[in-house]
């Protein structure tokens, strides 16, 4: 369920003090949540969860960290990115990474031959098998079917 | 930069163990946005395994740092999630009780080995060396749960590299993110731009090198660096050297013993005048 608090939006609008802070609006061109923000509140979010900026917030938390009413661009954007992965309007490279996690518990396996050159000892055992009775008894693949 | 690790922790005589049993920390923008109550009870496991060996976790990469310390900040706040968390885990005979202490590489070097323990071992000072550190934004943040460092001018990475002999500069995009995450959402070219507004400035600055504890970071600072030298041809040449190359450097072992011929960018000019 989407829910987005329009009056912390308001006034997230109004303030804009992490603006100049935020790494990715000082050097990402066109990323700017307060857009965003301002499409909310004229009631069209709907229209905005394909869209590319949602993935250019770092999750570097300075907006949080800074945030006067402990709400910051970066819920705004996470909320987007959930709904976003909910619809599948997602990068590919994002797909294939759940994809990985969801069956291995990790995003990539060791490199053996690798570690073998550097003379460091085999990669301790995973938690595969327990990880994957964790997904099916928390009924992930349902919540996510599609 | 996990065989450097291992080397000053031998050197530095810590007791460490490898568990069987770990998965991926879970990974934040992807894990958590698509199912939060999968990023707890994974991020909880990781932890009860620590917890059954009887063993505390410590890290270099500040992604899992940040991401295990919310996890255990929330469950340990929240008695209802932990239930919750635990009715999940009871199955795989694990339970979170969040009585081990989870610790960052840097907590460990800085807040329990201290200056006197790290300084008896310097065999060949960094002096000279000016380094600009990138402590990286998941070594402090969220700071509700961290309660380590300052989120915006956190300094007891550079008190280590200060312990070293070294300079730790002061510097404007001191802790501007590395942008890692734009390259996991396939816009690698604006992951480049991130990248450069950085190296801009280290550049200007004149420093010797970058350092940073974390593997992504590392791999923004040194793969993405040579990437904008070999396709945009600018030339930065500025080498990103890990907390753990400049203790076992300061330690006295060379480049080779610590893993540092693999890395993109060379490092052959911060060894000159050591």
């Amino acid at each position: 369920m989407l829910f987005f608090d329009l009056p912390s939006i308001k006034r997230c609008v109004e303030c804009r003090g992490c603006e100049q802070e935020c790494p990715a609006f000082k050097a990402v061109k066109g990323y700017d949540p307060t857009r965003l923000n301002r499409e909310i509140l004229a009631g069209r979010a709907m229209e905005w969860f394909g869209y590319e900026m949602v993935w250019q917030c770092l999750e570097c938390h300075t907006c949080t960290e800074m945030c006067p009413q402990n709400y910051s661009w970066e819920k705004v954007m996470t909320i987007f990115k959930a709904e976003a992965m909910r619809r599948g309007l997602v990068p590919k490279i994002v797909v294939r990474g759940i994809a990985t996690f969801l069956k291995t518990g990790k995003l990539g396996e060791p490199k053996t031959a690798v570690r073998k050159a550097l003379g460091l000892p085999d990669a301790a055992a995973d938690g595969r098998e327990d990880f994957l009775r964790l997904v099916e008894a928390l009924g992930v693949w349902d919540r996510i079917h599609g | 930069m996990e065989k450097a690790t291992r080397k000053i922790l031998d050197l530095l005589e810590l007791d460490y163990v490898d568990l069987d049993g770990f998965t991926c920390c879970p990974e934040k923008t992807l894990v958590r946005n698509m199912d939060e109550s999968l990023w707890k009870a994974v991020a909880a496991r990781n932890v009860a395994v620590a917890e059954k060996a009887g063993c505390g976790l410590t890290m270099s990469c500040t992604g899992c740092y940040s991401v295990l310390k919310s996890v255990q900040s929330e469950l340990k706040t929240y008695p209802r999630i932990k239930r919750e968390i635990n009715e999940s885990l009871q199955p795989l005979g694990l339970e979170f009780s969040g009585t081990q202490p989870i610790r960052h590489l840097v907590e460990v070097l800085n807040s329990e080995i201290g200056p006197g323990r790290i300084k008896a071992l310097v065999t060949r000072p960094l002096k000279g060396k000016r380094i600009a550190v990138h402590a990286g934004c998941h070594l402090v943040r969220p700071s509700r749960a961290i309660h380590f460092d300052d989120p915006f001018k956190p300094t007891k990475y550079d008190q280590i590299v200060e312990w070293l002999g070294a300079t730790s500069l002061e510097y404007s995009t001191k802790m501007f993110c590395c942008g890692g995450s734009l390259d996991r959402a396939d816009q690698h070219s604006r992951a480049l731009n991130m990248a450069r507004v950085k190296l801009d400035e280290v550049k200007a600055l004149g420093a010797d090198a970058i350092s940073t504890t974390c593997p992504e970071c590392f791999r923004v600072y040194d793969n993405n660096q040579f990437l904008l030298q070999r396709d945009n041809g600018v030339q930065y040449n500025i080498p990103v050297i890990t907390l753990q190359e400049l203790l076992g450097l300061a330690f006295g072992m060379s480049p080779e013993e610590l893993g540092m011929d693999g890395h993109k960018i060379e490092t052959g000019a911060f060894m000159e005048g050591l």
